[in-house]
């Protein structure tokens, strides 16, 4: 399906002169879905149990990386890299995919702003889902996006039709909503006048918001009367989030983002993996939190990688069912770009240097730890280069510097 | 015109060039033999160089002077290990630097500090709407998470806005609009008594239901049904049938509490047994089912009740209500203190839902559950309950002043657009919380009428207030270019004082102009704050300025500290909530902040602070032998001391850094870039102090290390969870290898404050703190202006602070006091 693209990336390296490719990017078939799914760990990933010794593609699996060592091929460590600016701890987790210095307001993170580009395509541009957290999700005005933390919710707006009554209802609400957008703009237009300087900028926030919220419900409109992809699946999803069963929890919305992807719902996802207090994993007996500011302490460190065991083992279900999911020539991992990455590069102390990274899927050489000297180049390089994978071949995002250096496409 | 004026203010600035004056040559002087070789272009800590000071024309050099004033004024700089320069001619440059920073005052009043065009945040709409329409729900579920800044979440360059928030305003004034507007007839009231052994007959029938259908069953069925089940339950059931054989009544749920003993109930027990509620930690009051929430509403939820056999401390039963489905966490509706064999009826007026049920439960333990026979046997402390009545929906107006403010006497279904217009102009100031013109009115009566082709009239009206309710003019606070009208004043005191609406008064003084006047100003200010509605602003400030929403967050290690539970948790909040009340509610002095000879406390929190003679559960204020006790004031709260700690260690840098930031105003400068944090360690061998110590060690560290840590290291014998410690708490291997609890290395409670001086412990460092208490009222003012006018504030209104502080002084110190005398400054009236 797309080896045209395959093919001519191949023989053109990632060196190739920027115009070309946009304009290539342009001409890429709709039916080539490629997706990205963000996931973040916000206490960090203790890095002895995480963290490969050695660099380069002979590296001796660590304890969670054995979990998945069998999709070795499929992923690559990425270890060294930071925010540039970004630091406060805890308070970092919201710059994480928006690599935004933590003195600026915040900005579109990486999904929001990939959503711009491919989220037409889809009834629903991108989908902020929750195993516990998303502060991940921000939008271009520095808001953070909502997620849903019920998947029997995201069922029901993903595959259970609505009745033709309701339907109708749906309609006109959605008519009657775009008149009001269109009358409070108006409205604030006159108001307008009589403000000073800095009140009109935030009023100016209001109206961008108002004008694209309008667009939303246009198409909104435009999909009322799609029908909704059928599946095998059933709505066994929980219908009230139960936060201590966090392995339960995650496990659906792992099944969520499949099932999403594979009917074509939403091509970008993000969600977070977290639970502030205790938790049902067998063995653990202290809050998540507080286990992750272990202080060294033996017992404290065993339950943290229970912990995040359980975390591992599920990217390794998802890991299996994307592949196992057949898609054109390949599966569905090879068109889906994942990546896990936290705001603290070690929970024990705050630290947000040093960040853990694991992008796995996409069109990228994988089976490798790339080791970066300390500090030498920002994440947000890496989001330059997943874009460039979709085709939108901006310069930079946020404070980066370029694409990522050796993180090549295949 | 407005821009012409501008113009000329800048034009004026410039060309008066000739006035302007000029750095002196004693401050070059000054500043090149005292700062230039750190805060130069050789070096340049901190980021800050002296040479680039100027002039002041705009804001940020006018900040750069004040870091350098207070820099001086606190001693801070140049630092003690560096040349030290004369007081007088400190005082002859900070005199320099204050008044130019006030000539720049003058000259750049009304281009800085400026209001922020704010919208209302989750809170306030919440209460907004509360006051407005007289309805009751969670309404802002769904708005995203405000954003917070200088500590506080109404700030309005913060306060973002989004797409997903706009479709939730549009949602939520449906939900809103829906409830509100109502037709129907006035719900009848319903009141109904009874005891638990409601629950017995239920149980009951549900037996008698189930045998009854086995006996239907042939043995065929029987076979299968049997089958059917694991081994357990097969078990059970046979046993089941054989006992209700013998005594249909032989289960039940409540034991009968008769003479001092407990009793199996039974069927044709009077109406007055009083019934043992033990069993479980928690049981739905499951009213019958006429009683079931049809209509949503106030209810008045009624219990009688006592406490058996628990020598001193009585039972605190928790009310909640939430729906009865599992993962929905029930809202609290009140607590009962039982006596021991005093019999009392506790109420609670509770707004339920549709389908919402009231719960009780014992607040501090979850007993066992047993069998009935079991049960019959325990020894235990135990709830006897003699009755619960339930009555409701409790309407005292019909319809509700909501459905009034919006319709008034009109029938929605046969409205028209004459009325429409004159609904409106009744309405739309209340919304809007301003005078609206009539221009504005019939804008919005044509919306009506442009609805009103294609759905019914009721409908086209909820949609036109639908609209109004989306409108900036609602959902922002609106205030005029260049100065704060009565209406915008109004406005900010009921944001301020009630984190709400203005009502029918404050508007009516409004429209008059006269809420301006002082008198009526200060008269205003007093019947707010005897208004239940103050109590959210006490609430909300005190929350969010020292972070109590933090407490819980992080669970304290349960190896380390054992002894931390619920009950514990809930006081230290309480405490905190309750000592900020106290000191407002009776205009103590701020120096109670600081230290203080008394605190809030129950037995739980009491215990935890080794303060004897507090018997029970109720918090109450309790004076302090001083002699005995270490604590008094904020910083000994266990609240304050567990928030700034992980769970598992304290640090005092993040201790530190929090007092500077909340207590003393003094905020540190942020980290720099390049240094790794220290890693915590509670294997014992080292010290969060000897590390520190280490890492002042290090020259960049030093700098603000010797600055920041200071402030922490005097709390070091205050645990995670606030308890007195000589010793940290560390983990060893005890017997069969397992850790244990176990002493760590002492604590060593002693460090110099550079501007301040040394401290051996605690207590001296507290002493330091009080002789400098003035940071603290200024951090007071600043604090409460800061949340008072939803703006972070800067060097122009320093001045306004000043004044607030000196004037609260002079007076009586007290909180209370600040609070007036910050609204009748001219800060509060600043555009």
């Amino acid at each position: 399906m797309n080896s045209n693209r395959r093919n001519f990336l191949k023989g053109a390296g990632v060196t190739l002169a920027l115009p070309w490719l946009e304009t290539f990017a342009a001409s890429v078939p709709q039916n080539i879905q490629q997706r990205l799914l963000l996931i973040g760990v916000p206490l960090g990933l203790y890095k002895d149990a995480f963290l490969p010794k050695e660099s380069g593609s002979s590296y001796q699996a660590s304890e969670y990386l054995s979990i998945i060592n069998q999709f070795r091929n499929n992923y690559t460590i990425i270890s060294g890299l930071e925010h540039e600016g970004v630091n406060g701890g805890h308070s970092a987790e919201s710059r994480l995919f928006t690599a935004v210095p933590s003195h600026m307001k915040n900005k579109s993170s990486l999904d929001q702003y990939l959503a711009q580009y491919i989220g037409k395509n889809t009834r629903f541009d991108s989908l902020a889902l929750s195993a516990g957290s998303n502060n991940f999700s921000w939008t271009a005005g520095g808001s953070m996006v909502p997620a849903e933390s019920k998947m029997a919710n995201i069922y029901s707006k993903l595959f259970v039709e609505e009745k033709a009554a309701s339907k109708a209802k749906v309609l006109a609400k959605l008519k009657h909503g775009q008149s009001i957008m269109d009358f409070v703009f108006e409205d604030a237009k006159s108001m307008s006048r009589k403000l000073t300087k800095s009140d009109r900028q935030k009023l100016e926030e209001y109206f961008e918001n108002v004008r694209a919220t309008e667009k939303q419900l246009l198409k909104a409109e435009s999909w009322v009367n799609k029908p909704k992809p059928k599946i095998n699946a059933k709505n066994n999803f929980s219908t009230e989030a139960r936060d201590a069963d966090i392995v339960k929890n995650y496990r659906e919305v792992c099944d969520m983002t499949h099932l999403a992807f594979q009917t074509d719902s939403t091509r970008i996802i993000t969600f977070g993996y977290f639970r502030q207090n205790d938790v049902v994993v067998p063995g653990v007996k202290s809050a998540y939190h507080a286990l992750s500011h272990h202080g060294m302490d033996k017992s404290n460190i065993e339950q943290l990688n229970k912990i995040e065991s359980q975390f591992f083992i599920g990217l390794k279900n998802l890991l299996s069912k994307l592949k196992n999911s057949k898609e054109g020539n390949g599966s569905m991992l090879d068109n889906t770009t994942i990546v896990v990455s936290s705001n603290l590069g070690n929970g024990n102390n705050h630290s947000t240097k040093n960040l853990p990274v694991i992008v796995a899927g996409g069109r990228y050489k994988h089976g490798q730890h790339l080791a970066y000297r300390e500090g030498r180049y920002p994440l947000s390089n890496l989001f330059v280069s997943i874009l460039h994978q979709f085709g939108v071949m901006d310069k930079s995002f946020a404070t980066s510097t370029g694409p990522l250096k050796n993180f090549e496409l295949v | 015109m407005k821009k012409l004026c501008f113009l000329i203010i800048v034009s004026c600035f410039t060309t008066s060039a000739s006035e302007t004056p000029v750095i002196p040559k004693e401050l070059t002087a000054f500043l090149n033999d005292y700062c230039i070789q750190c805060h130069g272009p050789k070096k340049s800590k901190a980021d800050f160089r002296v040479d680039q000071l100027r002039i002041i024309e705009n804001a940020s050099q006018a900040e750069e002077w004040q870091l350098v004033l207070d820099n001086l004024h606190l001693g801070e700089m140049p630092p003690e290990d560096e040349k030290q320069a004369d007081t007088k001619l400190i005082n002859k440059v900070t005199e320099w630097i204050e008044k130019e920073l006030s000539r720049a005052r003058k000259v750049l009043k009304g281009h800085t500090g400026e209001v922020v065009l704010r919208r209302l945040n989750r809170f306030e709409y919440d209460n907004t709407i509360e006051d407005l329409f007289g309805v009751q729900g969670s309404f802002t579920d769904s708005f995203p998470e405000d954003a917070q800044e200088d500590g506080f979440d109404n700030n309005g360059a913060a306060l973002m806005l989004s797409t997903a928030q706009i479709q939730a305003y549009m949602s939520s004034a449906e939900k809103v609009l829906n409830k509100t507007i109502k037709t129907g007839q006035r719900p009848v009231h319903k009141s109904d008594e009874r005891n638990l052994q409601m629950q017995n007959k239920g149980l009951w029938g549900q037996h008698a239901k189930r045998q009854k259908s086995y006996k239907s069953e042939t043995p065929e069925q029987t076979r299968i049904r049997l089958d059917k089940l694991p081994p357990k339950e097969r078990k059970k059931q046979l046993e089941d049938q054989k006992k209700f054989q013998q005594d249909p009544y032989w289960d039940f749920i409540y034991p009968a509490w008769e003479n001092g003993k407990l009793r199996a109930p039974r069927p044709n027990d009077p109406e007055t047994t009083e019934y043992a509620y033990y069993r479980t930690s928690f049981g739905y009051q499951n009213p019958r089912s006429s009683m079931y929430i049809q209509k949503p509403g106030w209810y008045k939820f009624t219990i009688n009740a006592y406490a058996v056999r628990t020598q001193v401390e009585g039972i605190r039963l928790k009310i909640t209500h939430s729906s009865p489905r599992p993962g929905i966490i029930p809202k609290l509706s009140g607590y009962a203190y039982l006596k021991e064999n005093t019999p009392q009826e506790y109420s609670f007026d509770v707004y339920l839902e549709k389908g919402e049920r009231v719960r009780v439960q014992e607040a501090d333990k979850g007993s066992k559950w047993m069998t009935a026979k079991e049960g019959l046997k325990y020894q235990g402390p135990m709830t006897i309950i003699k009755s619960i009545k339930f009555e409701g929906p409790i309407v005292k107006q019909w319809p509700g002043k909501g459905h009034t403010n919006l319709l008034g006497n009109t029938d929605i279904n046969k409205l028209n657009k004459d009325q429409v217009r004159e609904l409106l102009s009744n309405f739309a100031p209340k919304l809007f919380r301003r005078h609206v013109g009539s221009a504005v009115i019939e804008k919005y009566t044509v919306l009506f009428e442009q609805f009103a082709k294609t759905v019914s009239p009721a409908e086209a009206y909820k949609l036109t207030l639908k609209a109004m309710m989306v409108s900036p003019r609602f959902l922002y606070h609106q205030e005029a270019a260049g100065k704060v009208d009565d209406y915008a004043l109004a406005s900010r005191l009921s944001y301020f004082l009630w984190r709400s609406t203005p009502d029918d008064e404050l508007l009516k003084l409004a429209k008059q102009k006269k809420i301006s006047q002082q008198k009526i100003l200060k008269e205003q200010i007093s019947r707010m704050l005897q208004d239940k509605k103050s109590e959210r602003f006490l609430k909300d400030f005190t929350k969010q300025w020292l972070q109590t929403y933090k407490v819980g967050e992080i669970m304290p290690d349960k190896q380390l500290y054992p002894k931390y539970d619920k009950l514990l948790e809930e006081a230290m909040v309480e405490e905190t909530q309750s000592f900020i009340k106290e000191v407002f509610r009776n205009n103590l002095s701020i120096d109670n902040l600081i230290d203080s000879d008394w605190s809030i406390l129950n037995e739980r929190l009491a215990k935890h602070y080794g303060i004897p003679g507090v018997k029970g559960l109720q918090m109450r204020k309790v004076k302090f032998d001083k002699a005995a006790t270490i604590r008094g004031g904020l910083m000994t709260h266990a609240s304050i001391l567990n928030i700034t700690s992980n769970g598992t260690t304290t640090s005092p840098v993040v201790r530190g850094v929090w007092l500077m930031e909340h207590l003393l105003g003094i905020p540190p400068s942020p980290p720099p870039p390049d240094v790794p944090p220290i890693e915590p360690d509670i294997r014992g061998a080292t010290t969060i102090k000897e590390q520190l110590l280490k890492h002042r060690e290090i020259q960049t560290c030093k700098e603000c290390h010797k600055k920041i840590d200071p402030f922490g290291v005097a709390l070091e014998n205050f645990g995670v969870t606030g308890a007195w410690r000589l010793n940290y708490e560390a983990l060893k291997p005890g017997k069969n290898k397992r850790m244990q609890l176990a002493k760590g290395k002492a604590v060593e409670p002693d460090d110099t404050i550079p501007s301040m001086g040394s401290y051996k412990n605690f207590d001296e460092f507290r002493k330091l703190i009080f002789k400098n208490r003035k940071i603290v009222y200024h951090n007071m003012a600043h604090k409460l202006a800061t949340f008072a006018l939803g703006r972070s504030l800067d060097f122009s209104d320093r001045e306004y602070l000043d004044q607030i502080v000196m004037a609260t002084a002079k007076k009586d110190k007290g909180l209370q006091t600040m609070v007036y005398e910050l609204i009748l400054n001219p800060i509060f009236r600043k555009p």
